[in-house]
């Protein structure tokens, strides 16, 4: 429900009026650029590896930092949204949440400017203005008047949008803990923004169909009507296409069997005796006289076994 | 990506493993930690790592005061892999004999050896760096799961329409293990459910099926067909049933597990942009197996799950006709399989 919320507001933008929002220059919005931006021309901006590690990173980090504050937020909403339905709401009750709401949309605004500050710092001068000329370009082609057709398509895409906000909705009142649908279409929301700001309205007509396709289909048991991709392979086609094959009431000790007849011990990278202490390392290399060799990478390298 | 193809190109080679062991002292570290350094001198010889390195993820070397020597993403050719070890080795014997230690210097590639980066100074300060952590502090590399966990492993390859399993197992495709828990909270759902069921057959709570096989897959972490579904679609049909079948001579209750699970995770349909990753992943697993469960706790899990598998990972980069992943190891590589799969199951308290 609370990221439901934040995830209809997010999307509203795309139905205002820009009008109303650009009477006076916001300094953050005018000097800052978001990642998605800067991800989407990284080649025209020549972003080097190192600075798309960067920005990637300084996005995930405001996605985990914002994470519960989003939640309490979302909650905070669903009150007041319920306190102002009824005439009679406590009005006191009203405006502390109001003011609670307020100072957690605070914090997160502040964790974002930071992120984008922190971004910033990674772009040099050159490739900072070009980034700003492309997101007023894809600004000023947001609010260009659109064509009849376009038109067209824009009214139906806002009627399927609505449709799809009542299924979403609907689904966060109805069900307990669809959290992983509600992530995903979260997720593939993100891709529909991206495509309207684009200005891309095919795609983003496909993508909500897609979306209200998956939003139409119970938790936990959705079947998708598109096939997976092949690419291009040739291979015939296994799994849901045929049925599984029966397996025998293995014994305990038959199972076993089996788990070791799978299970491999010599495999070539358990052949390096990797240590995990960085202070140990550091003394056996200076009692042995040998150079560190470190590898370094994200999750648990050893004991998670899977990279 | 890049922890995978490492492992794949570089580390499971023989003869650069041989290499290792004998000439350096091998430390795996996680990202994290170089990220945000814990405290005390320790911190500061991650805050060094942090300061030189050209990306979250690589492979580097130190020396024995805990100063870079050299940072690569990436080598041209299989060779250079040797040739950079060759050459930290170099650059730590010119160290030892180093009269002016503080015009050190951080090596760093993008390729070695043809794609250098600009140096970075070495923090040269010279620490006394403790042998070990004191017996009342916990060294920041150590993992160590709540109280109650059950732990285990599940492993997988890939076989022939014949059943026969693959020998080819440097690849994480061909050949997969992995870490899996069973949370207290997760255990208590399943031994509810199964209380008030008494020897009648029930369906599993589907948490407590996602966190039993939701590891059971091929291919490196970022194919995750569970994965985070942010940005991607995943679908899922978990039909996991139990049943109460024995009462062991130490009172713990049997269960026999049975059932299949249909996963799959994938881009939303129209994303697949030029520019972007090309991704889905399918895994349809028959499974059989036995729980132990001692009072409130499950005291093991073994299972064998026997299927298929339709796996699709790709980027317009390791497609190109000039790659070369030993060049490029955070771009990984195509993987393009369906398949018959095997996956087995084993999990006991610590």
């Amino acid at each position: 429900m609370n990221s439901l919320r934040l995830l209809l507001i997010s999307i509203f933008c795309f139905f205002v009026s820009p009008h109303a929002q650009a009477q006076q220059r916001d300094p953050v919005a005018h000097w800052l650029i978001t990642p998605n931006i800067l991800l989407e021309h990284k080649q025209e901006l020549k972003l080097s590896p190192k600075q798309i590690e960067a920005i990637e990173s300084q996005a995930r980090g405001v996605g985990k930092k914002t994470q519960s504050l989003q939640q309490e937020a979302g909650g905070l909403r669903a009150k007041i949204d319920t306190q102002l339905e009824q005439v009679s709401g406590d009005e006191s009750a009203i405006l502390e949440d109001l003011k609670k709401l307020t100072q957690l949309e605070t914090q997160m605004r502040l964790i974002h400017t930071q992120a984008l500050l922190q971004i910033r710092k990674q772009l040099d001068d050159d490739q900072a203005k070009l980034a700003r000329e492309i997101r007023d370009q894809l600004r000023a082609k947001q609010q260009a008047a659109p064509s009849p057709q376009a038109n067209g398509q824009a009214q139906k895409l806002k009627q399927e949008y609505q449709q799809f906000q009542r299924g979403l909705q609907q689904l966060a009142k109805s069900i307990e803990g669809p959290q992983r649908k509600l992530q995903m279409l979260q997720g593939g929301m993100q891709e529909f923004e991206q495509f309207m700001q684009q200005g891309k309205l095919d795609e983003a007509q496909a993508h909500l169909g897609e979306m209200l396709r998956v939003l139409g289909e119970p938790e936990g048991k959705a079947k998708s009507r598109q096939p997976i991709p092949t690419g291009g392979s040739s291979k015939k086609a296994t799994g849901t296409d045929r049925e599984l094959a029966p397996l025998p009431d293995y014994s305990p000790e038959e199972l076993k069997r089996e788990y070791a007849r799978i299970y491999e011990e010599d495999v070539p990278w358990r052949e390096i005796n990797w240590r995990t202490c960085l202070l140990e390392g550091i003394a056996e290399s200076k009692a042995e006289q040998k150079p560190i060799l470190l590898w370094i990478f994200i999750d648990r390298p050893i004991d998670d076994e899977r990279c | 990506m890049f922890a995978s193809a490492a492992r794949e190109v570089v580390f499971a080679n023989p003869q650069i493993a041989k290499i290792v062991n004998r000439n350096f002292i091998p430390i795996a570290l996680k990202a994290a930690l170089v990220d945000r350094p814990p405290s005390g001198i320790e911190g500061q010889i991650y805050q060094r790592l942090r300061d030189s390195r050209p990306a979250p993820q690589g492979i580097c070397s130190m020396d024995s005061q805990g100063r870079v020597i050299a940072w690569s993403l990436g080598f041209d050719q299989e060779d250079d892999i040797g040739n950079f070890l060759a050459h930290i080795q170099k650059k730590f014997d010119e160290r030892r004999s180093a009269e002016d230690e503080f015009a050190l210097k951080a090596e760093r590639f993008q390729v070695f050896p043809t794609q250098p980066l600009p140096a970075h100074p070495c923090d040269s300060t010279l620490f006394e760096i403790p042998s070990s952590h004191p017996d009342s502090e916990k060294c920041p590399s150590e993992y160590a799961e709540p109280g109650g966990t059950l732990v285990g492993r599940v492993v997988g390859r890939r076989a022939d329409e014949d059943g026969v399993l693959t020998d080819e197992i440097k690849l994480q495709e061909n050949y997969m293990e992995a870490r899996v828990t069973l949370a207290p909270a997760i255990q208590k759902l399943f031994i509810n459910v199964a209380r008030g069921s008494g020897d009648n057959e029930f369906e599993m709570e589907p948490d407590v099926a996602r966190a039993i096989i939701g590891r059971a897959f091929l291919g490196q972490l970022d194919v995750d067909p569970f994965g985070n579904p942010k940005g991607f679609m995943q679908e899922e049909e978990l039909q996991l049933r139990s049943q109460l079948i024995s009462t062991n001579q130490d009172g713990s209750l049997l269960f026999r597990i049975r059932g299949t699970t249909h996963v799959r995770g994938q881009q939303w349909p129209n994303l697949q942009r030029s520019n972007q990753l090309a991704w889905s992943h399918r895994v349809s697993l028959r499974w059989t197996g036995y729980f132990t469960v001692q009072g409130d706790q499950i005291t093991s899990v073994e299972l064998i799950g026997k299927g298929s598998e339709r796996l699709l990972w790709t980027n317009p980069q390791v497609v190109a006709k000039s790659y070369s992943q030993t060049k490029h190891l955070m771009a990984g590589h195509l993987i393009d399989f369906d398949s018959p799969v095997c996956y087995g199951l084993q999990m006991k308290l610590p």
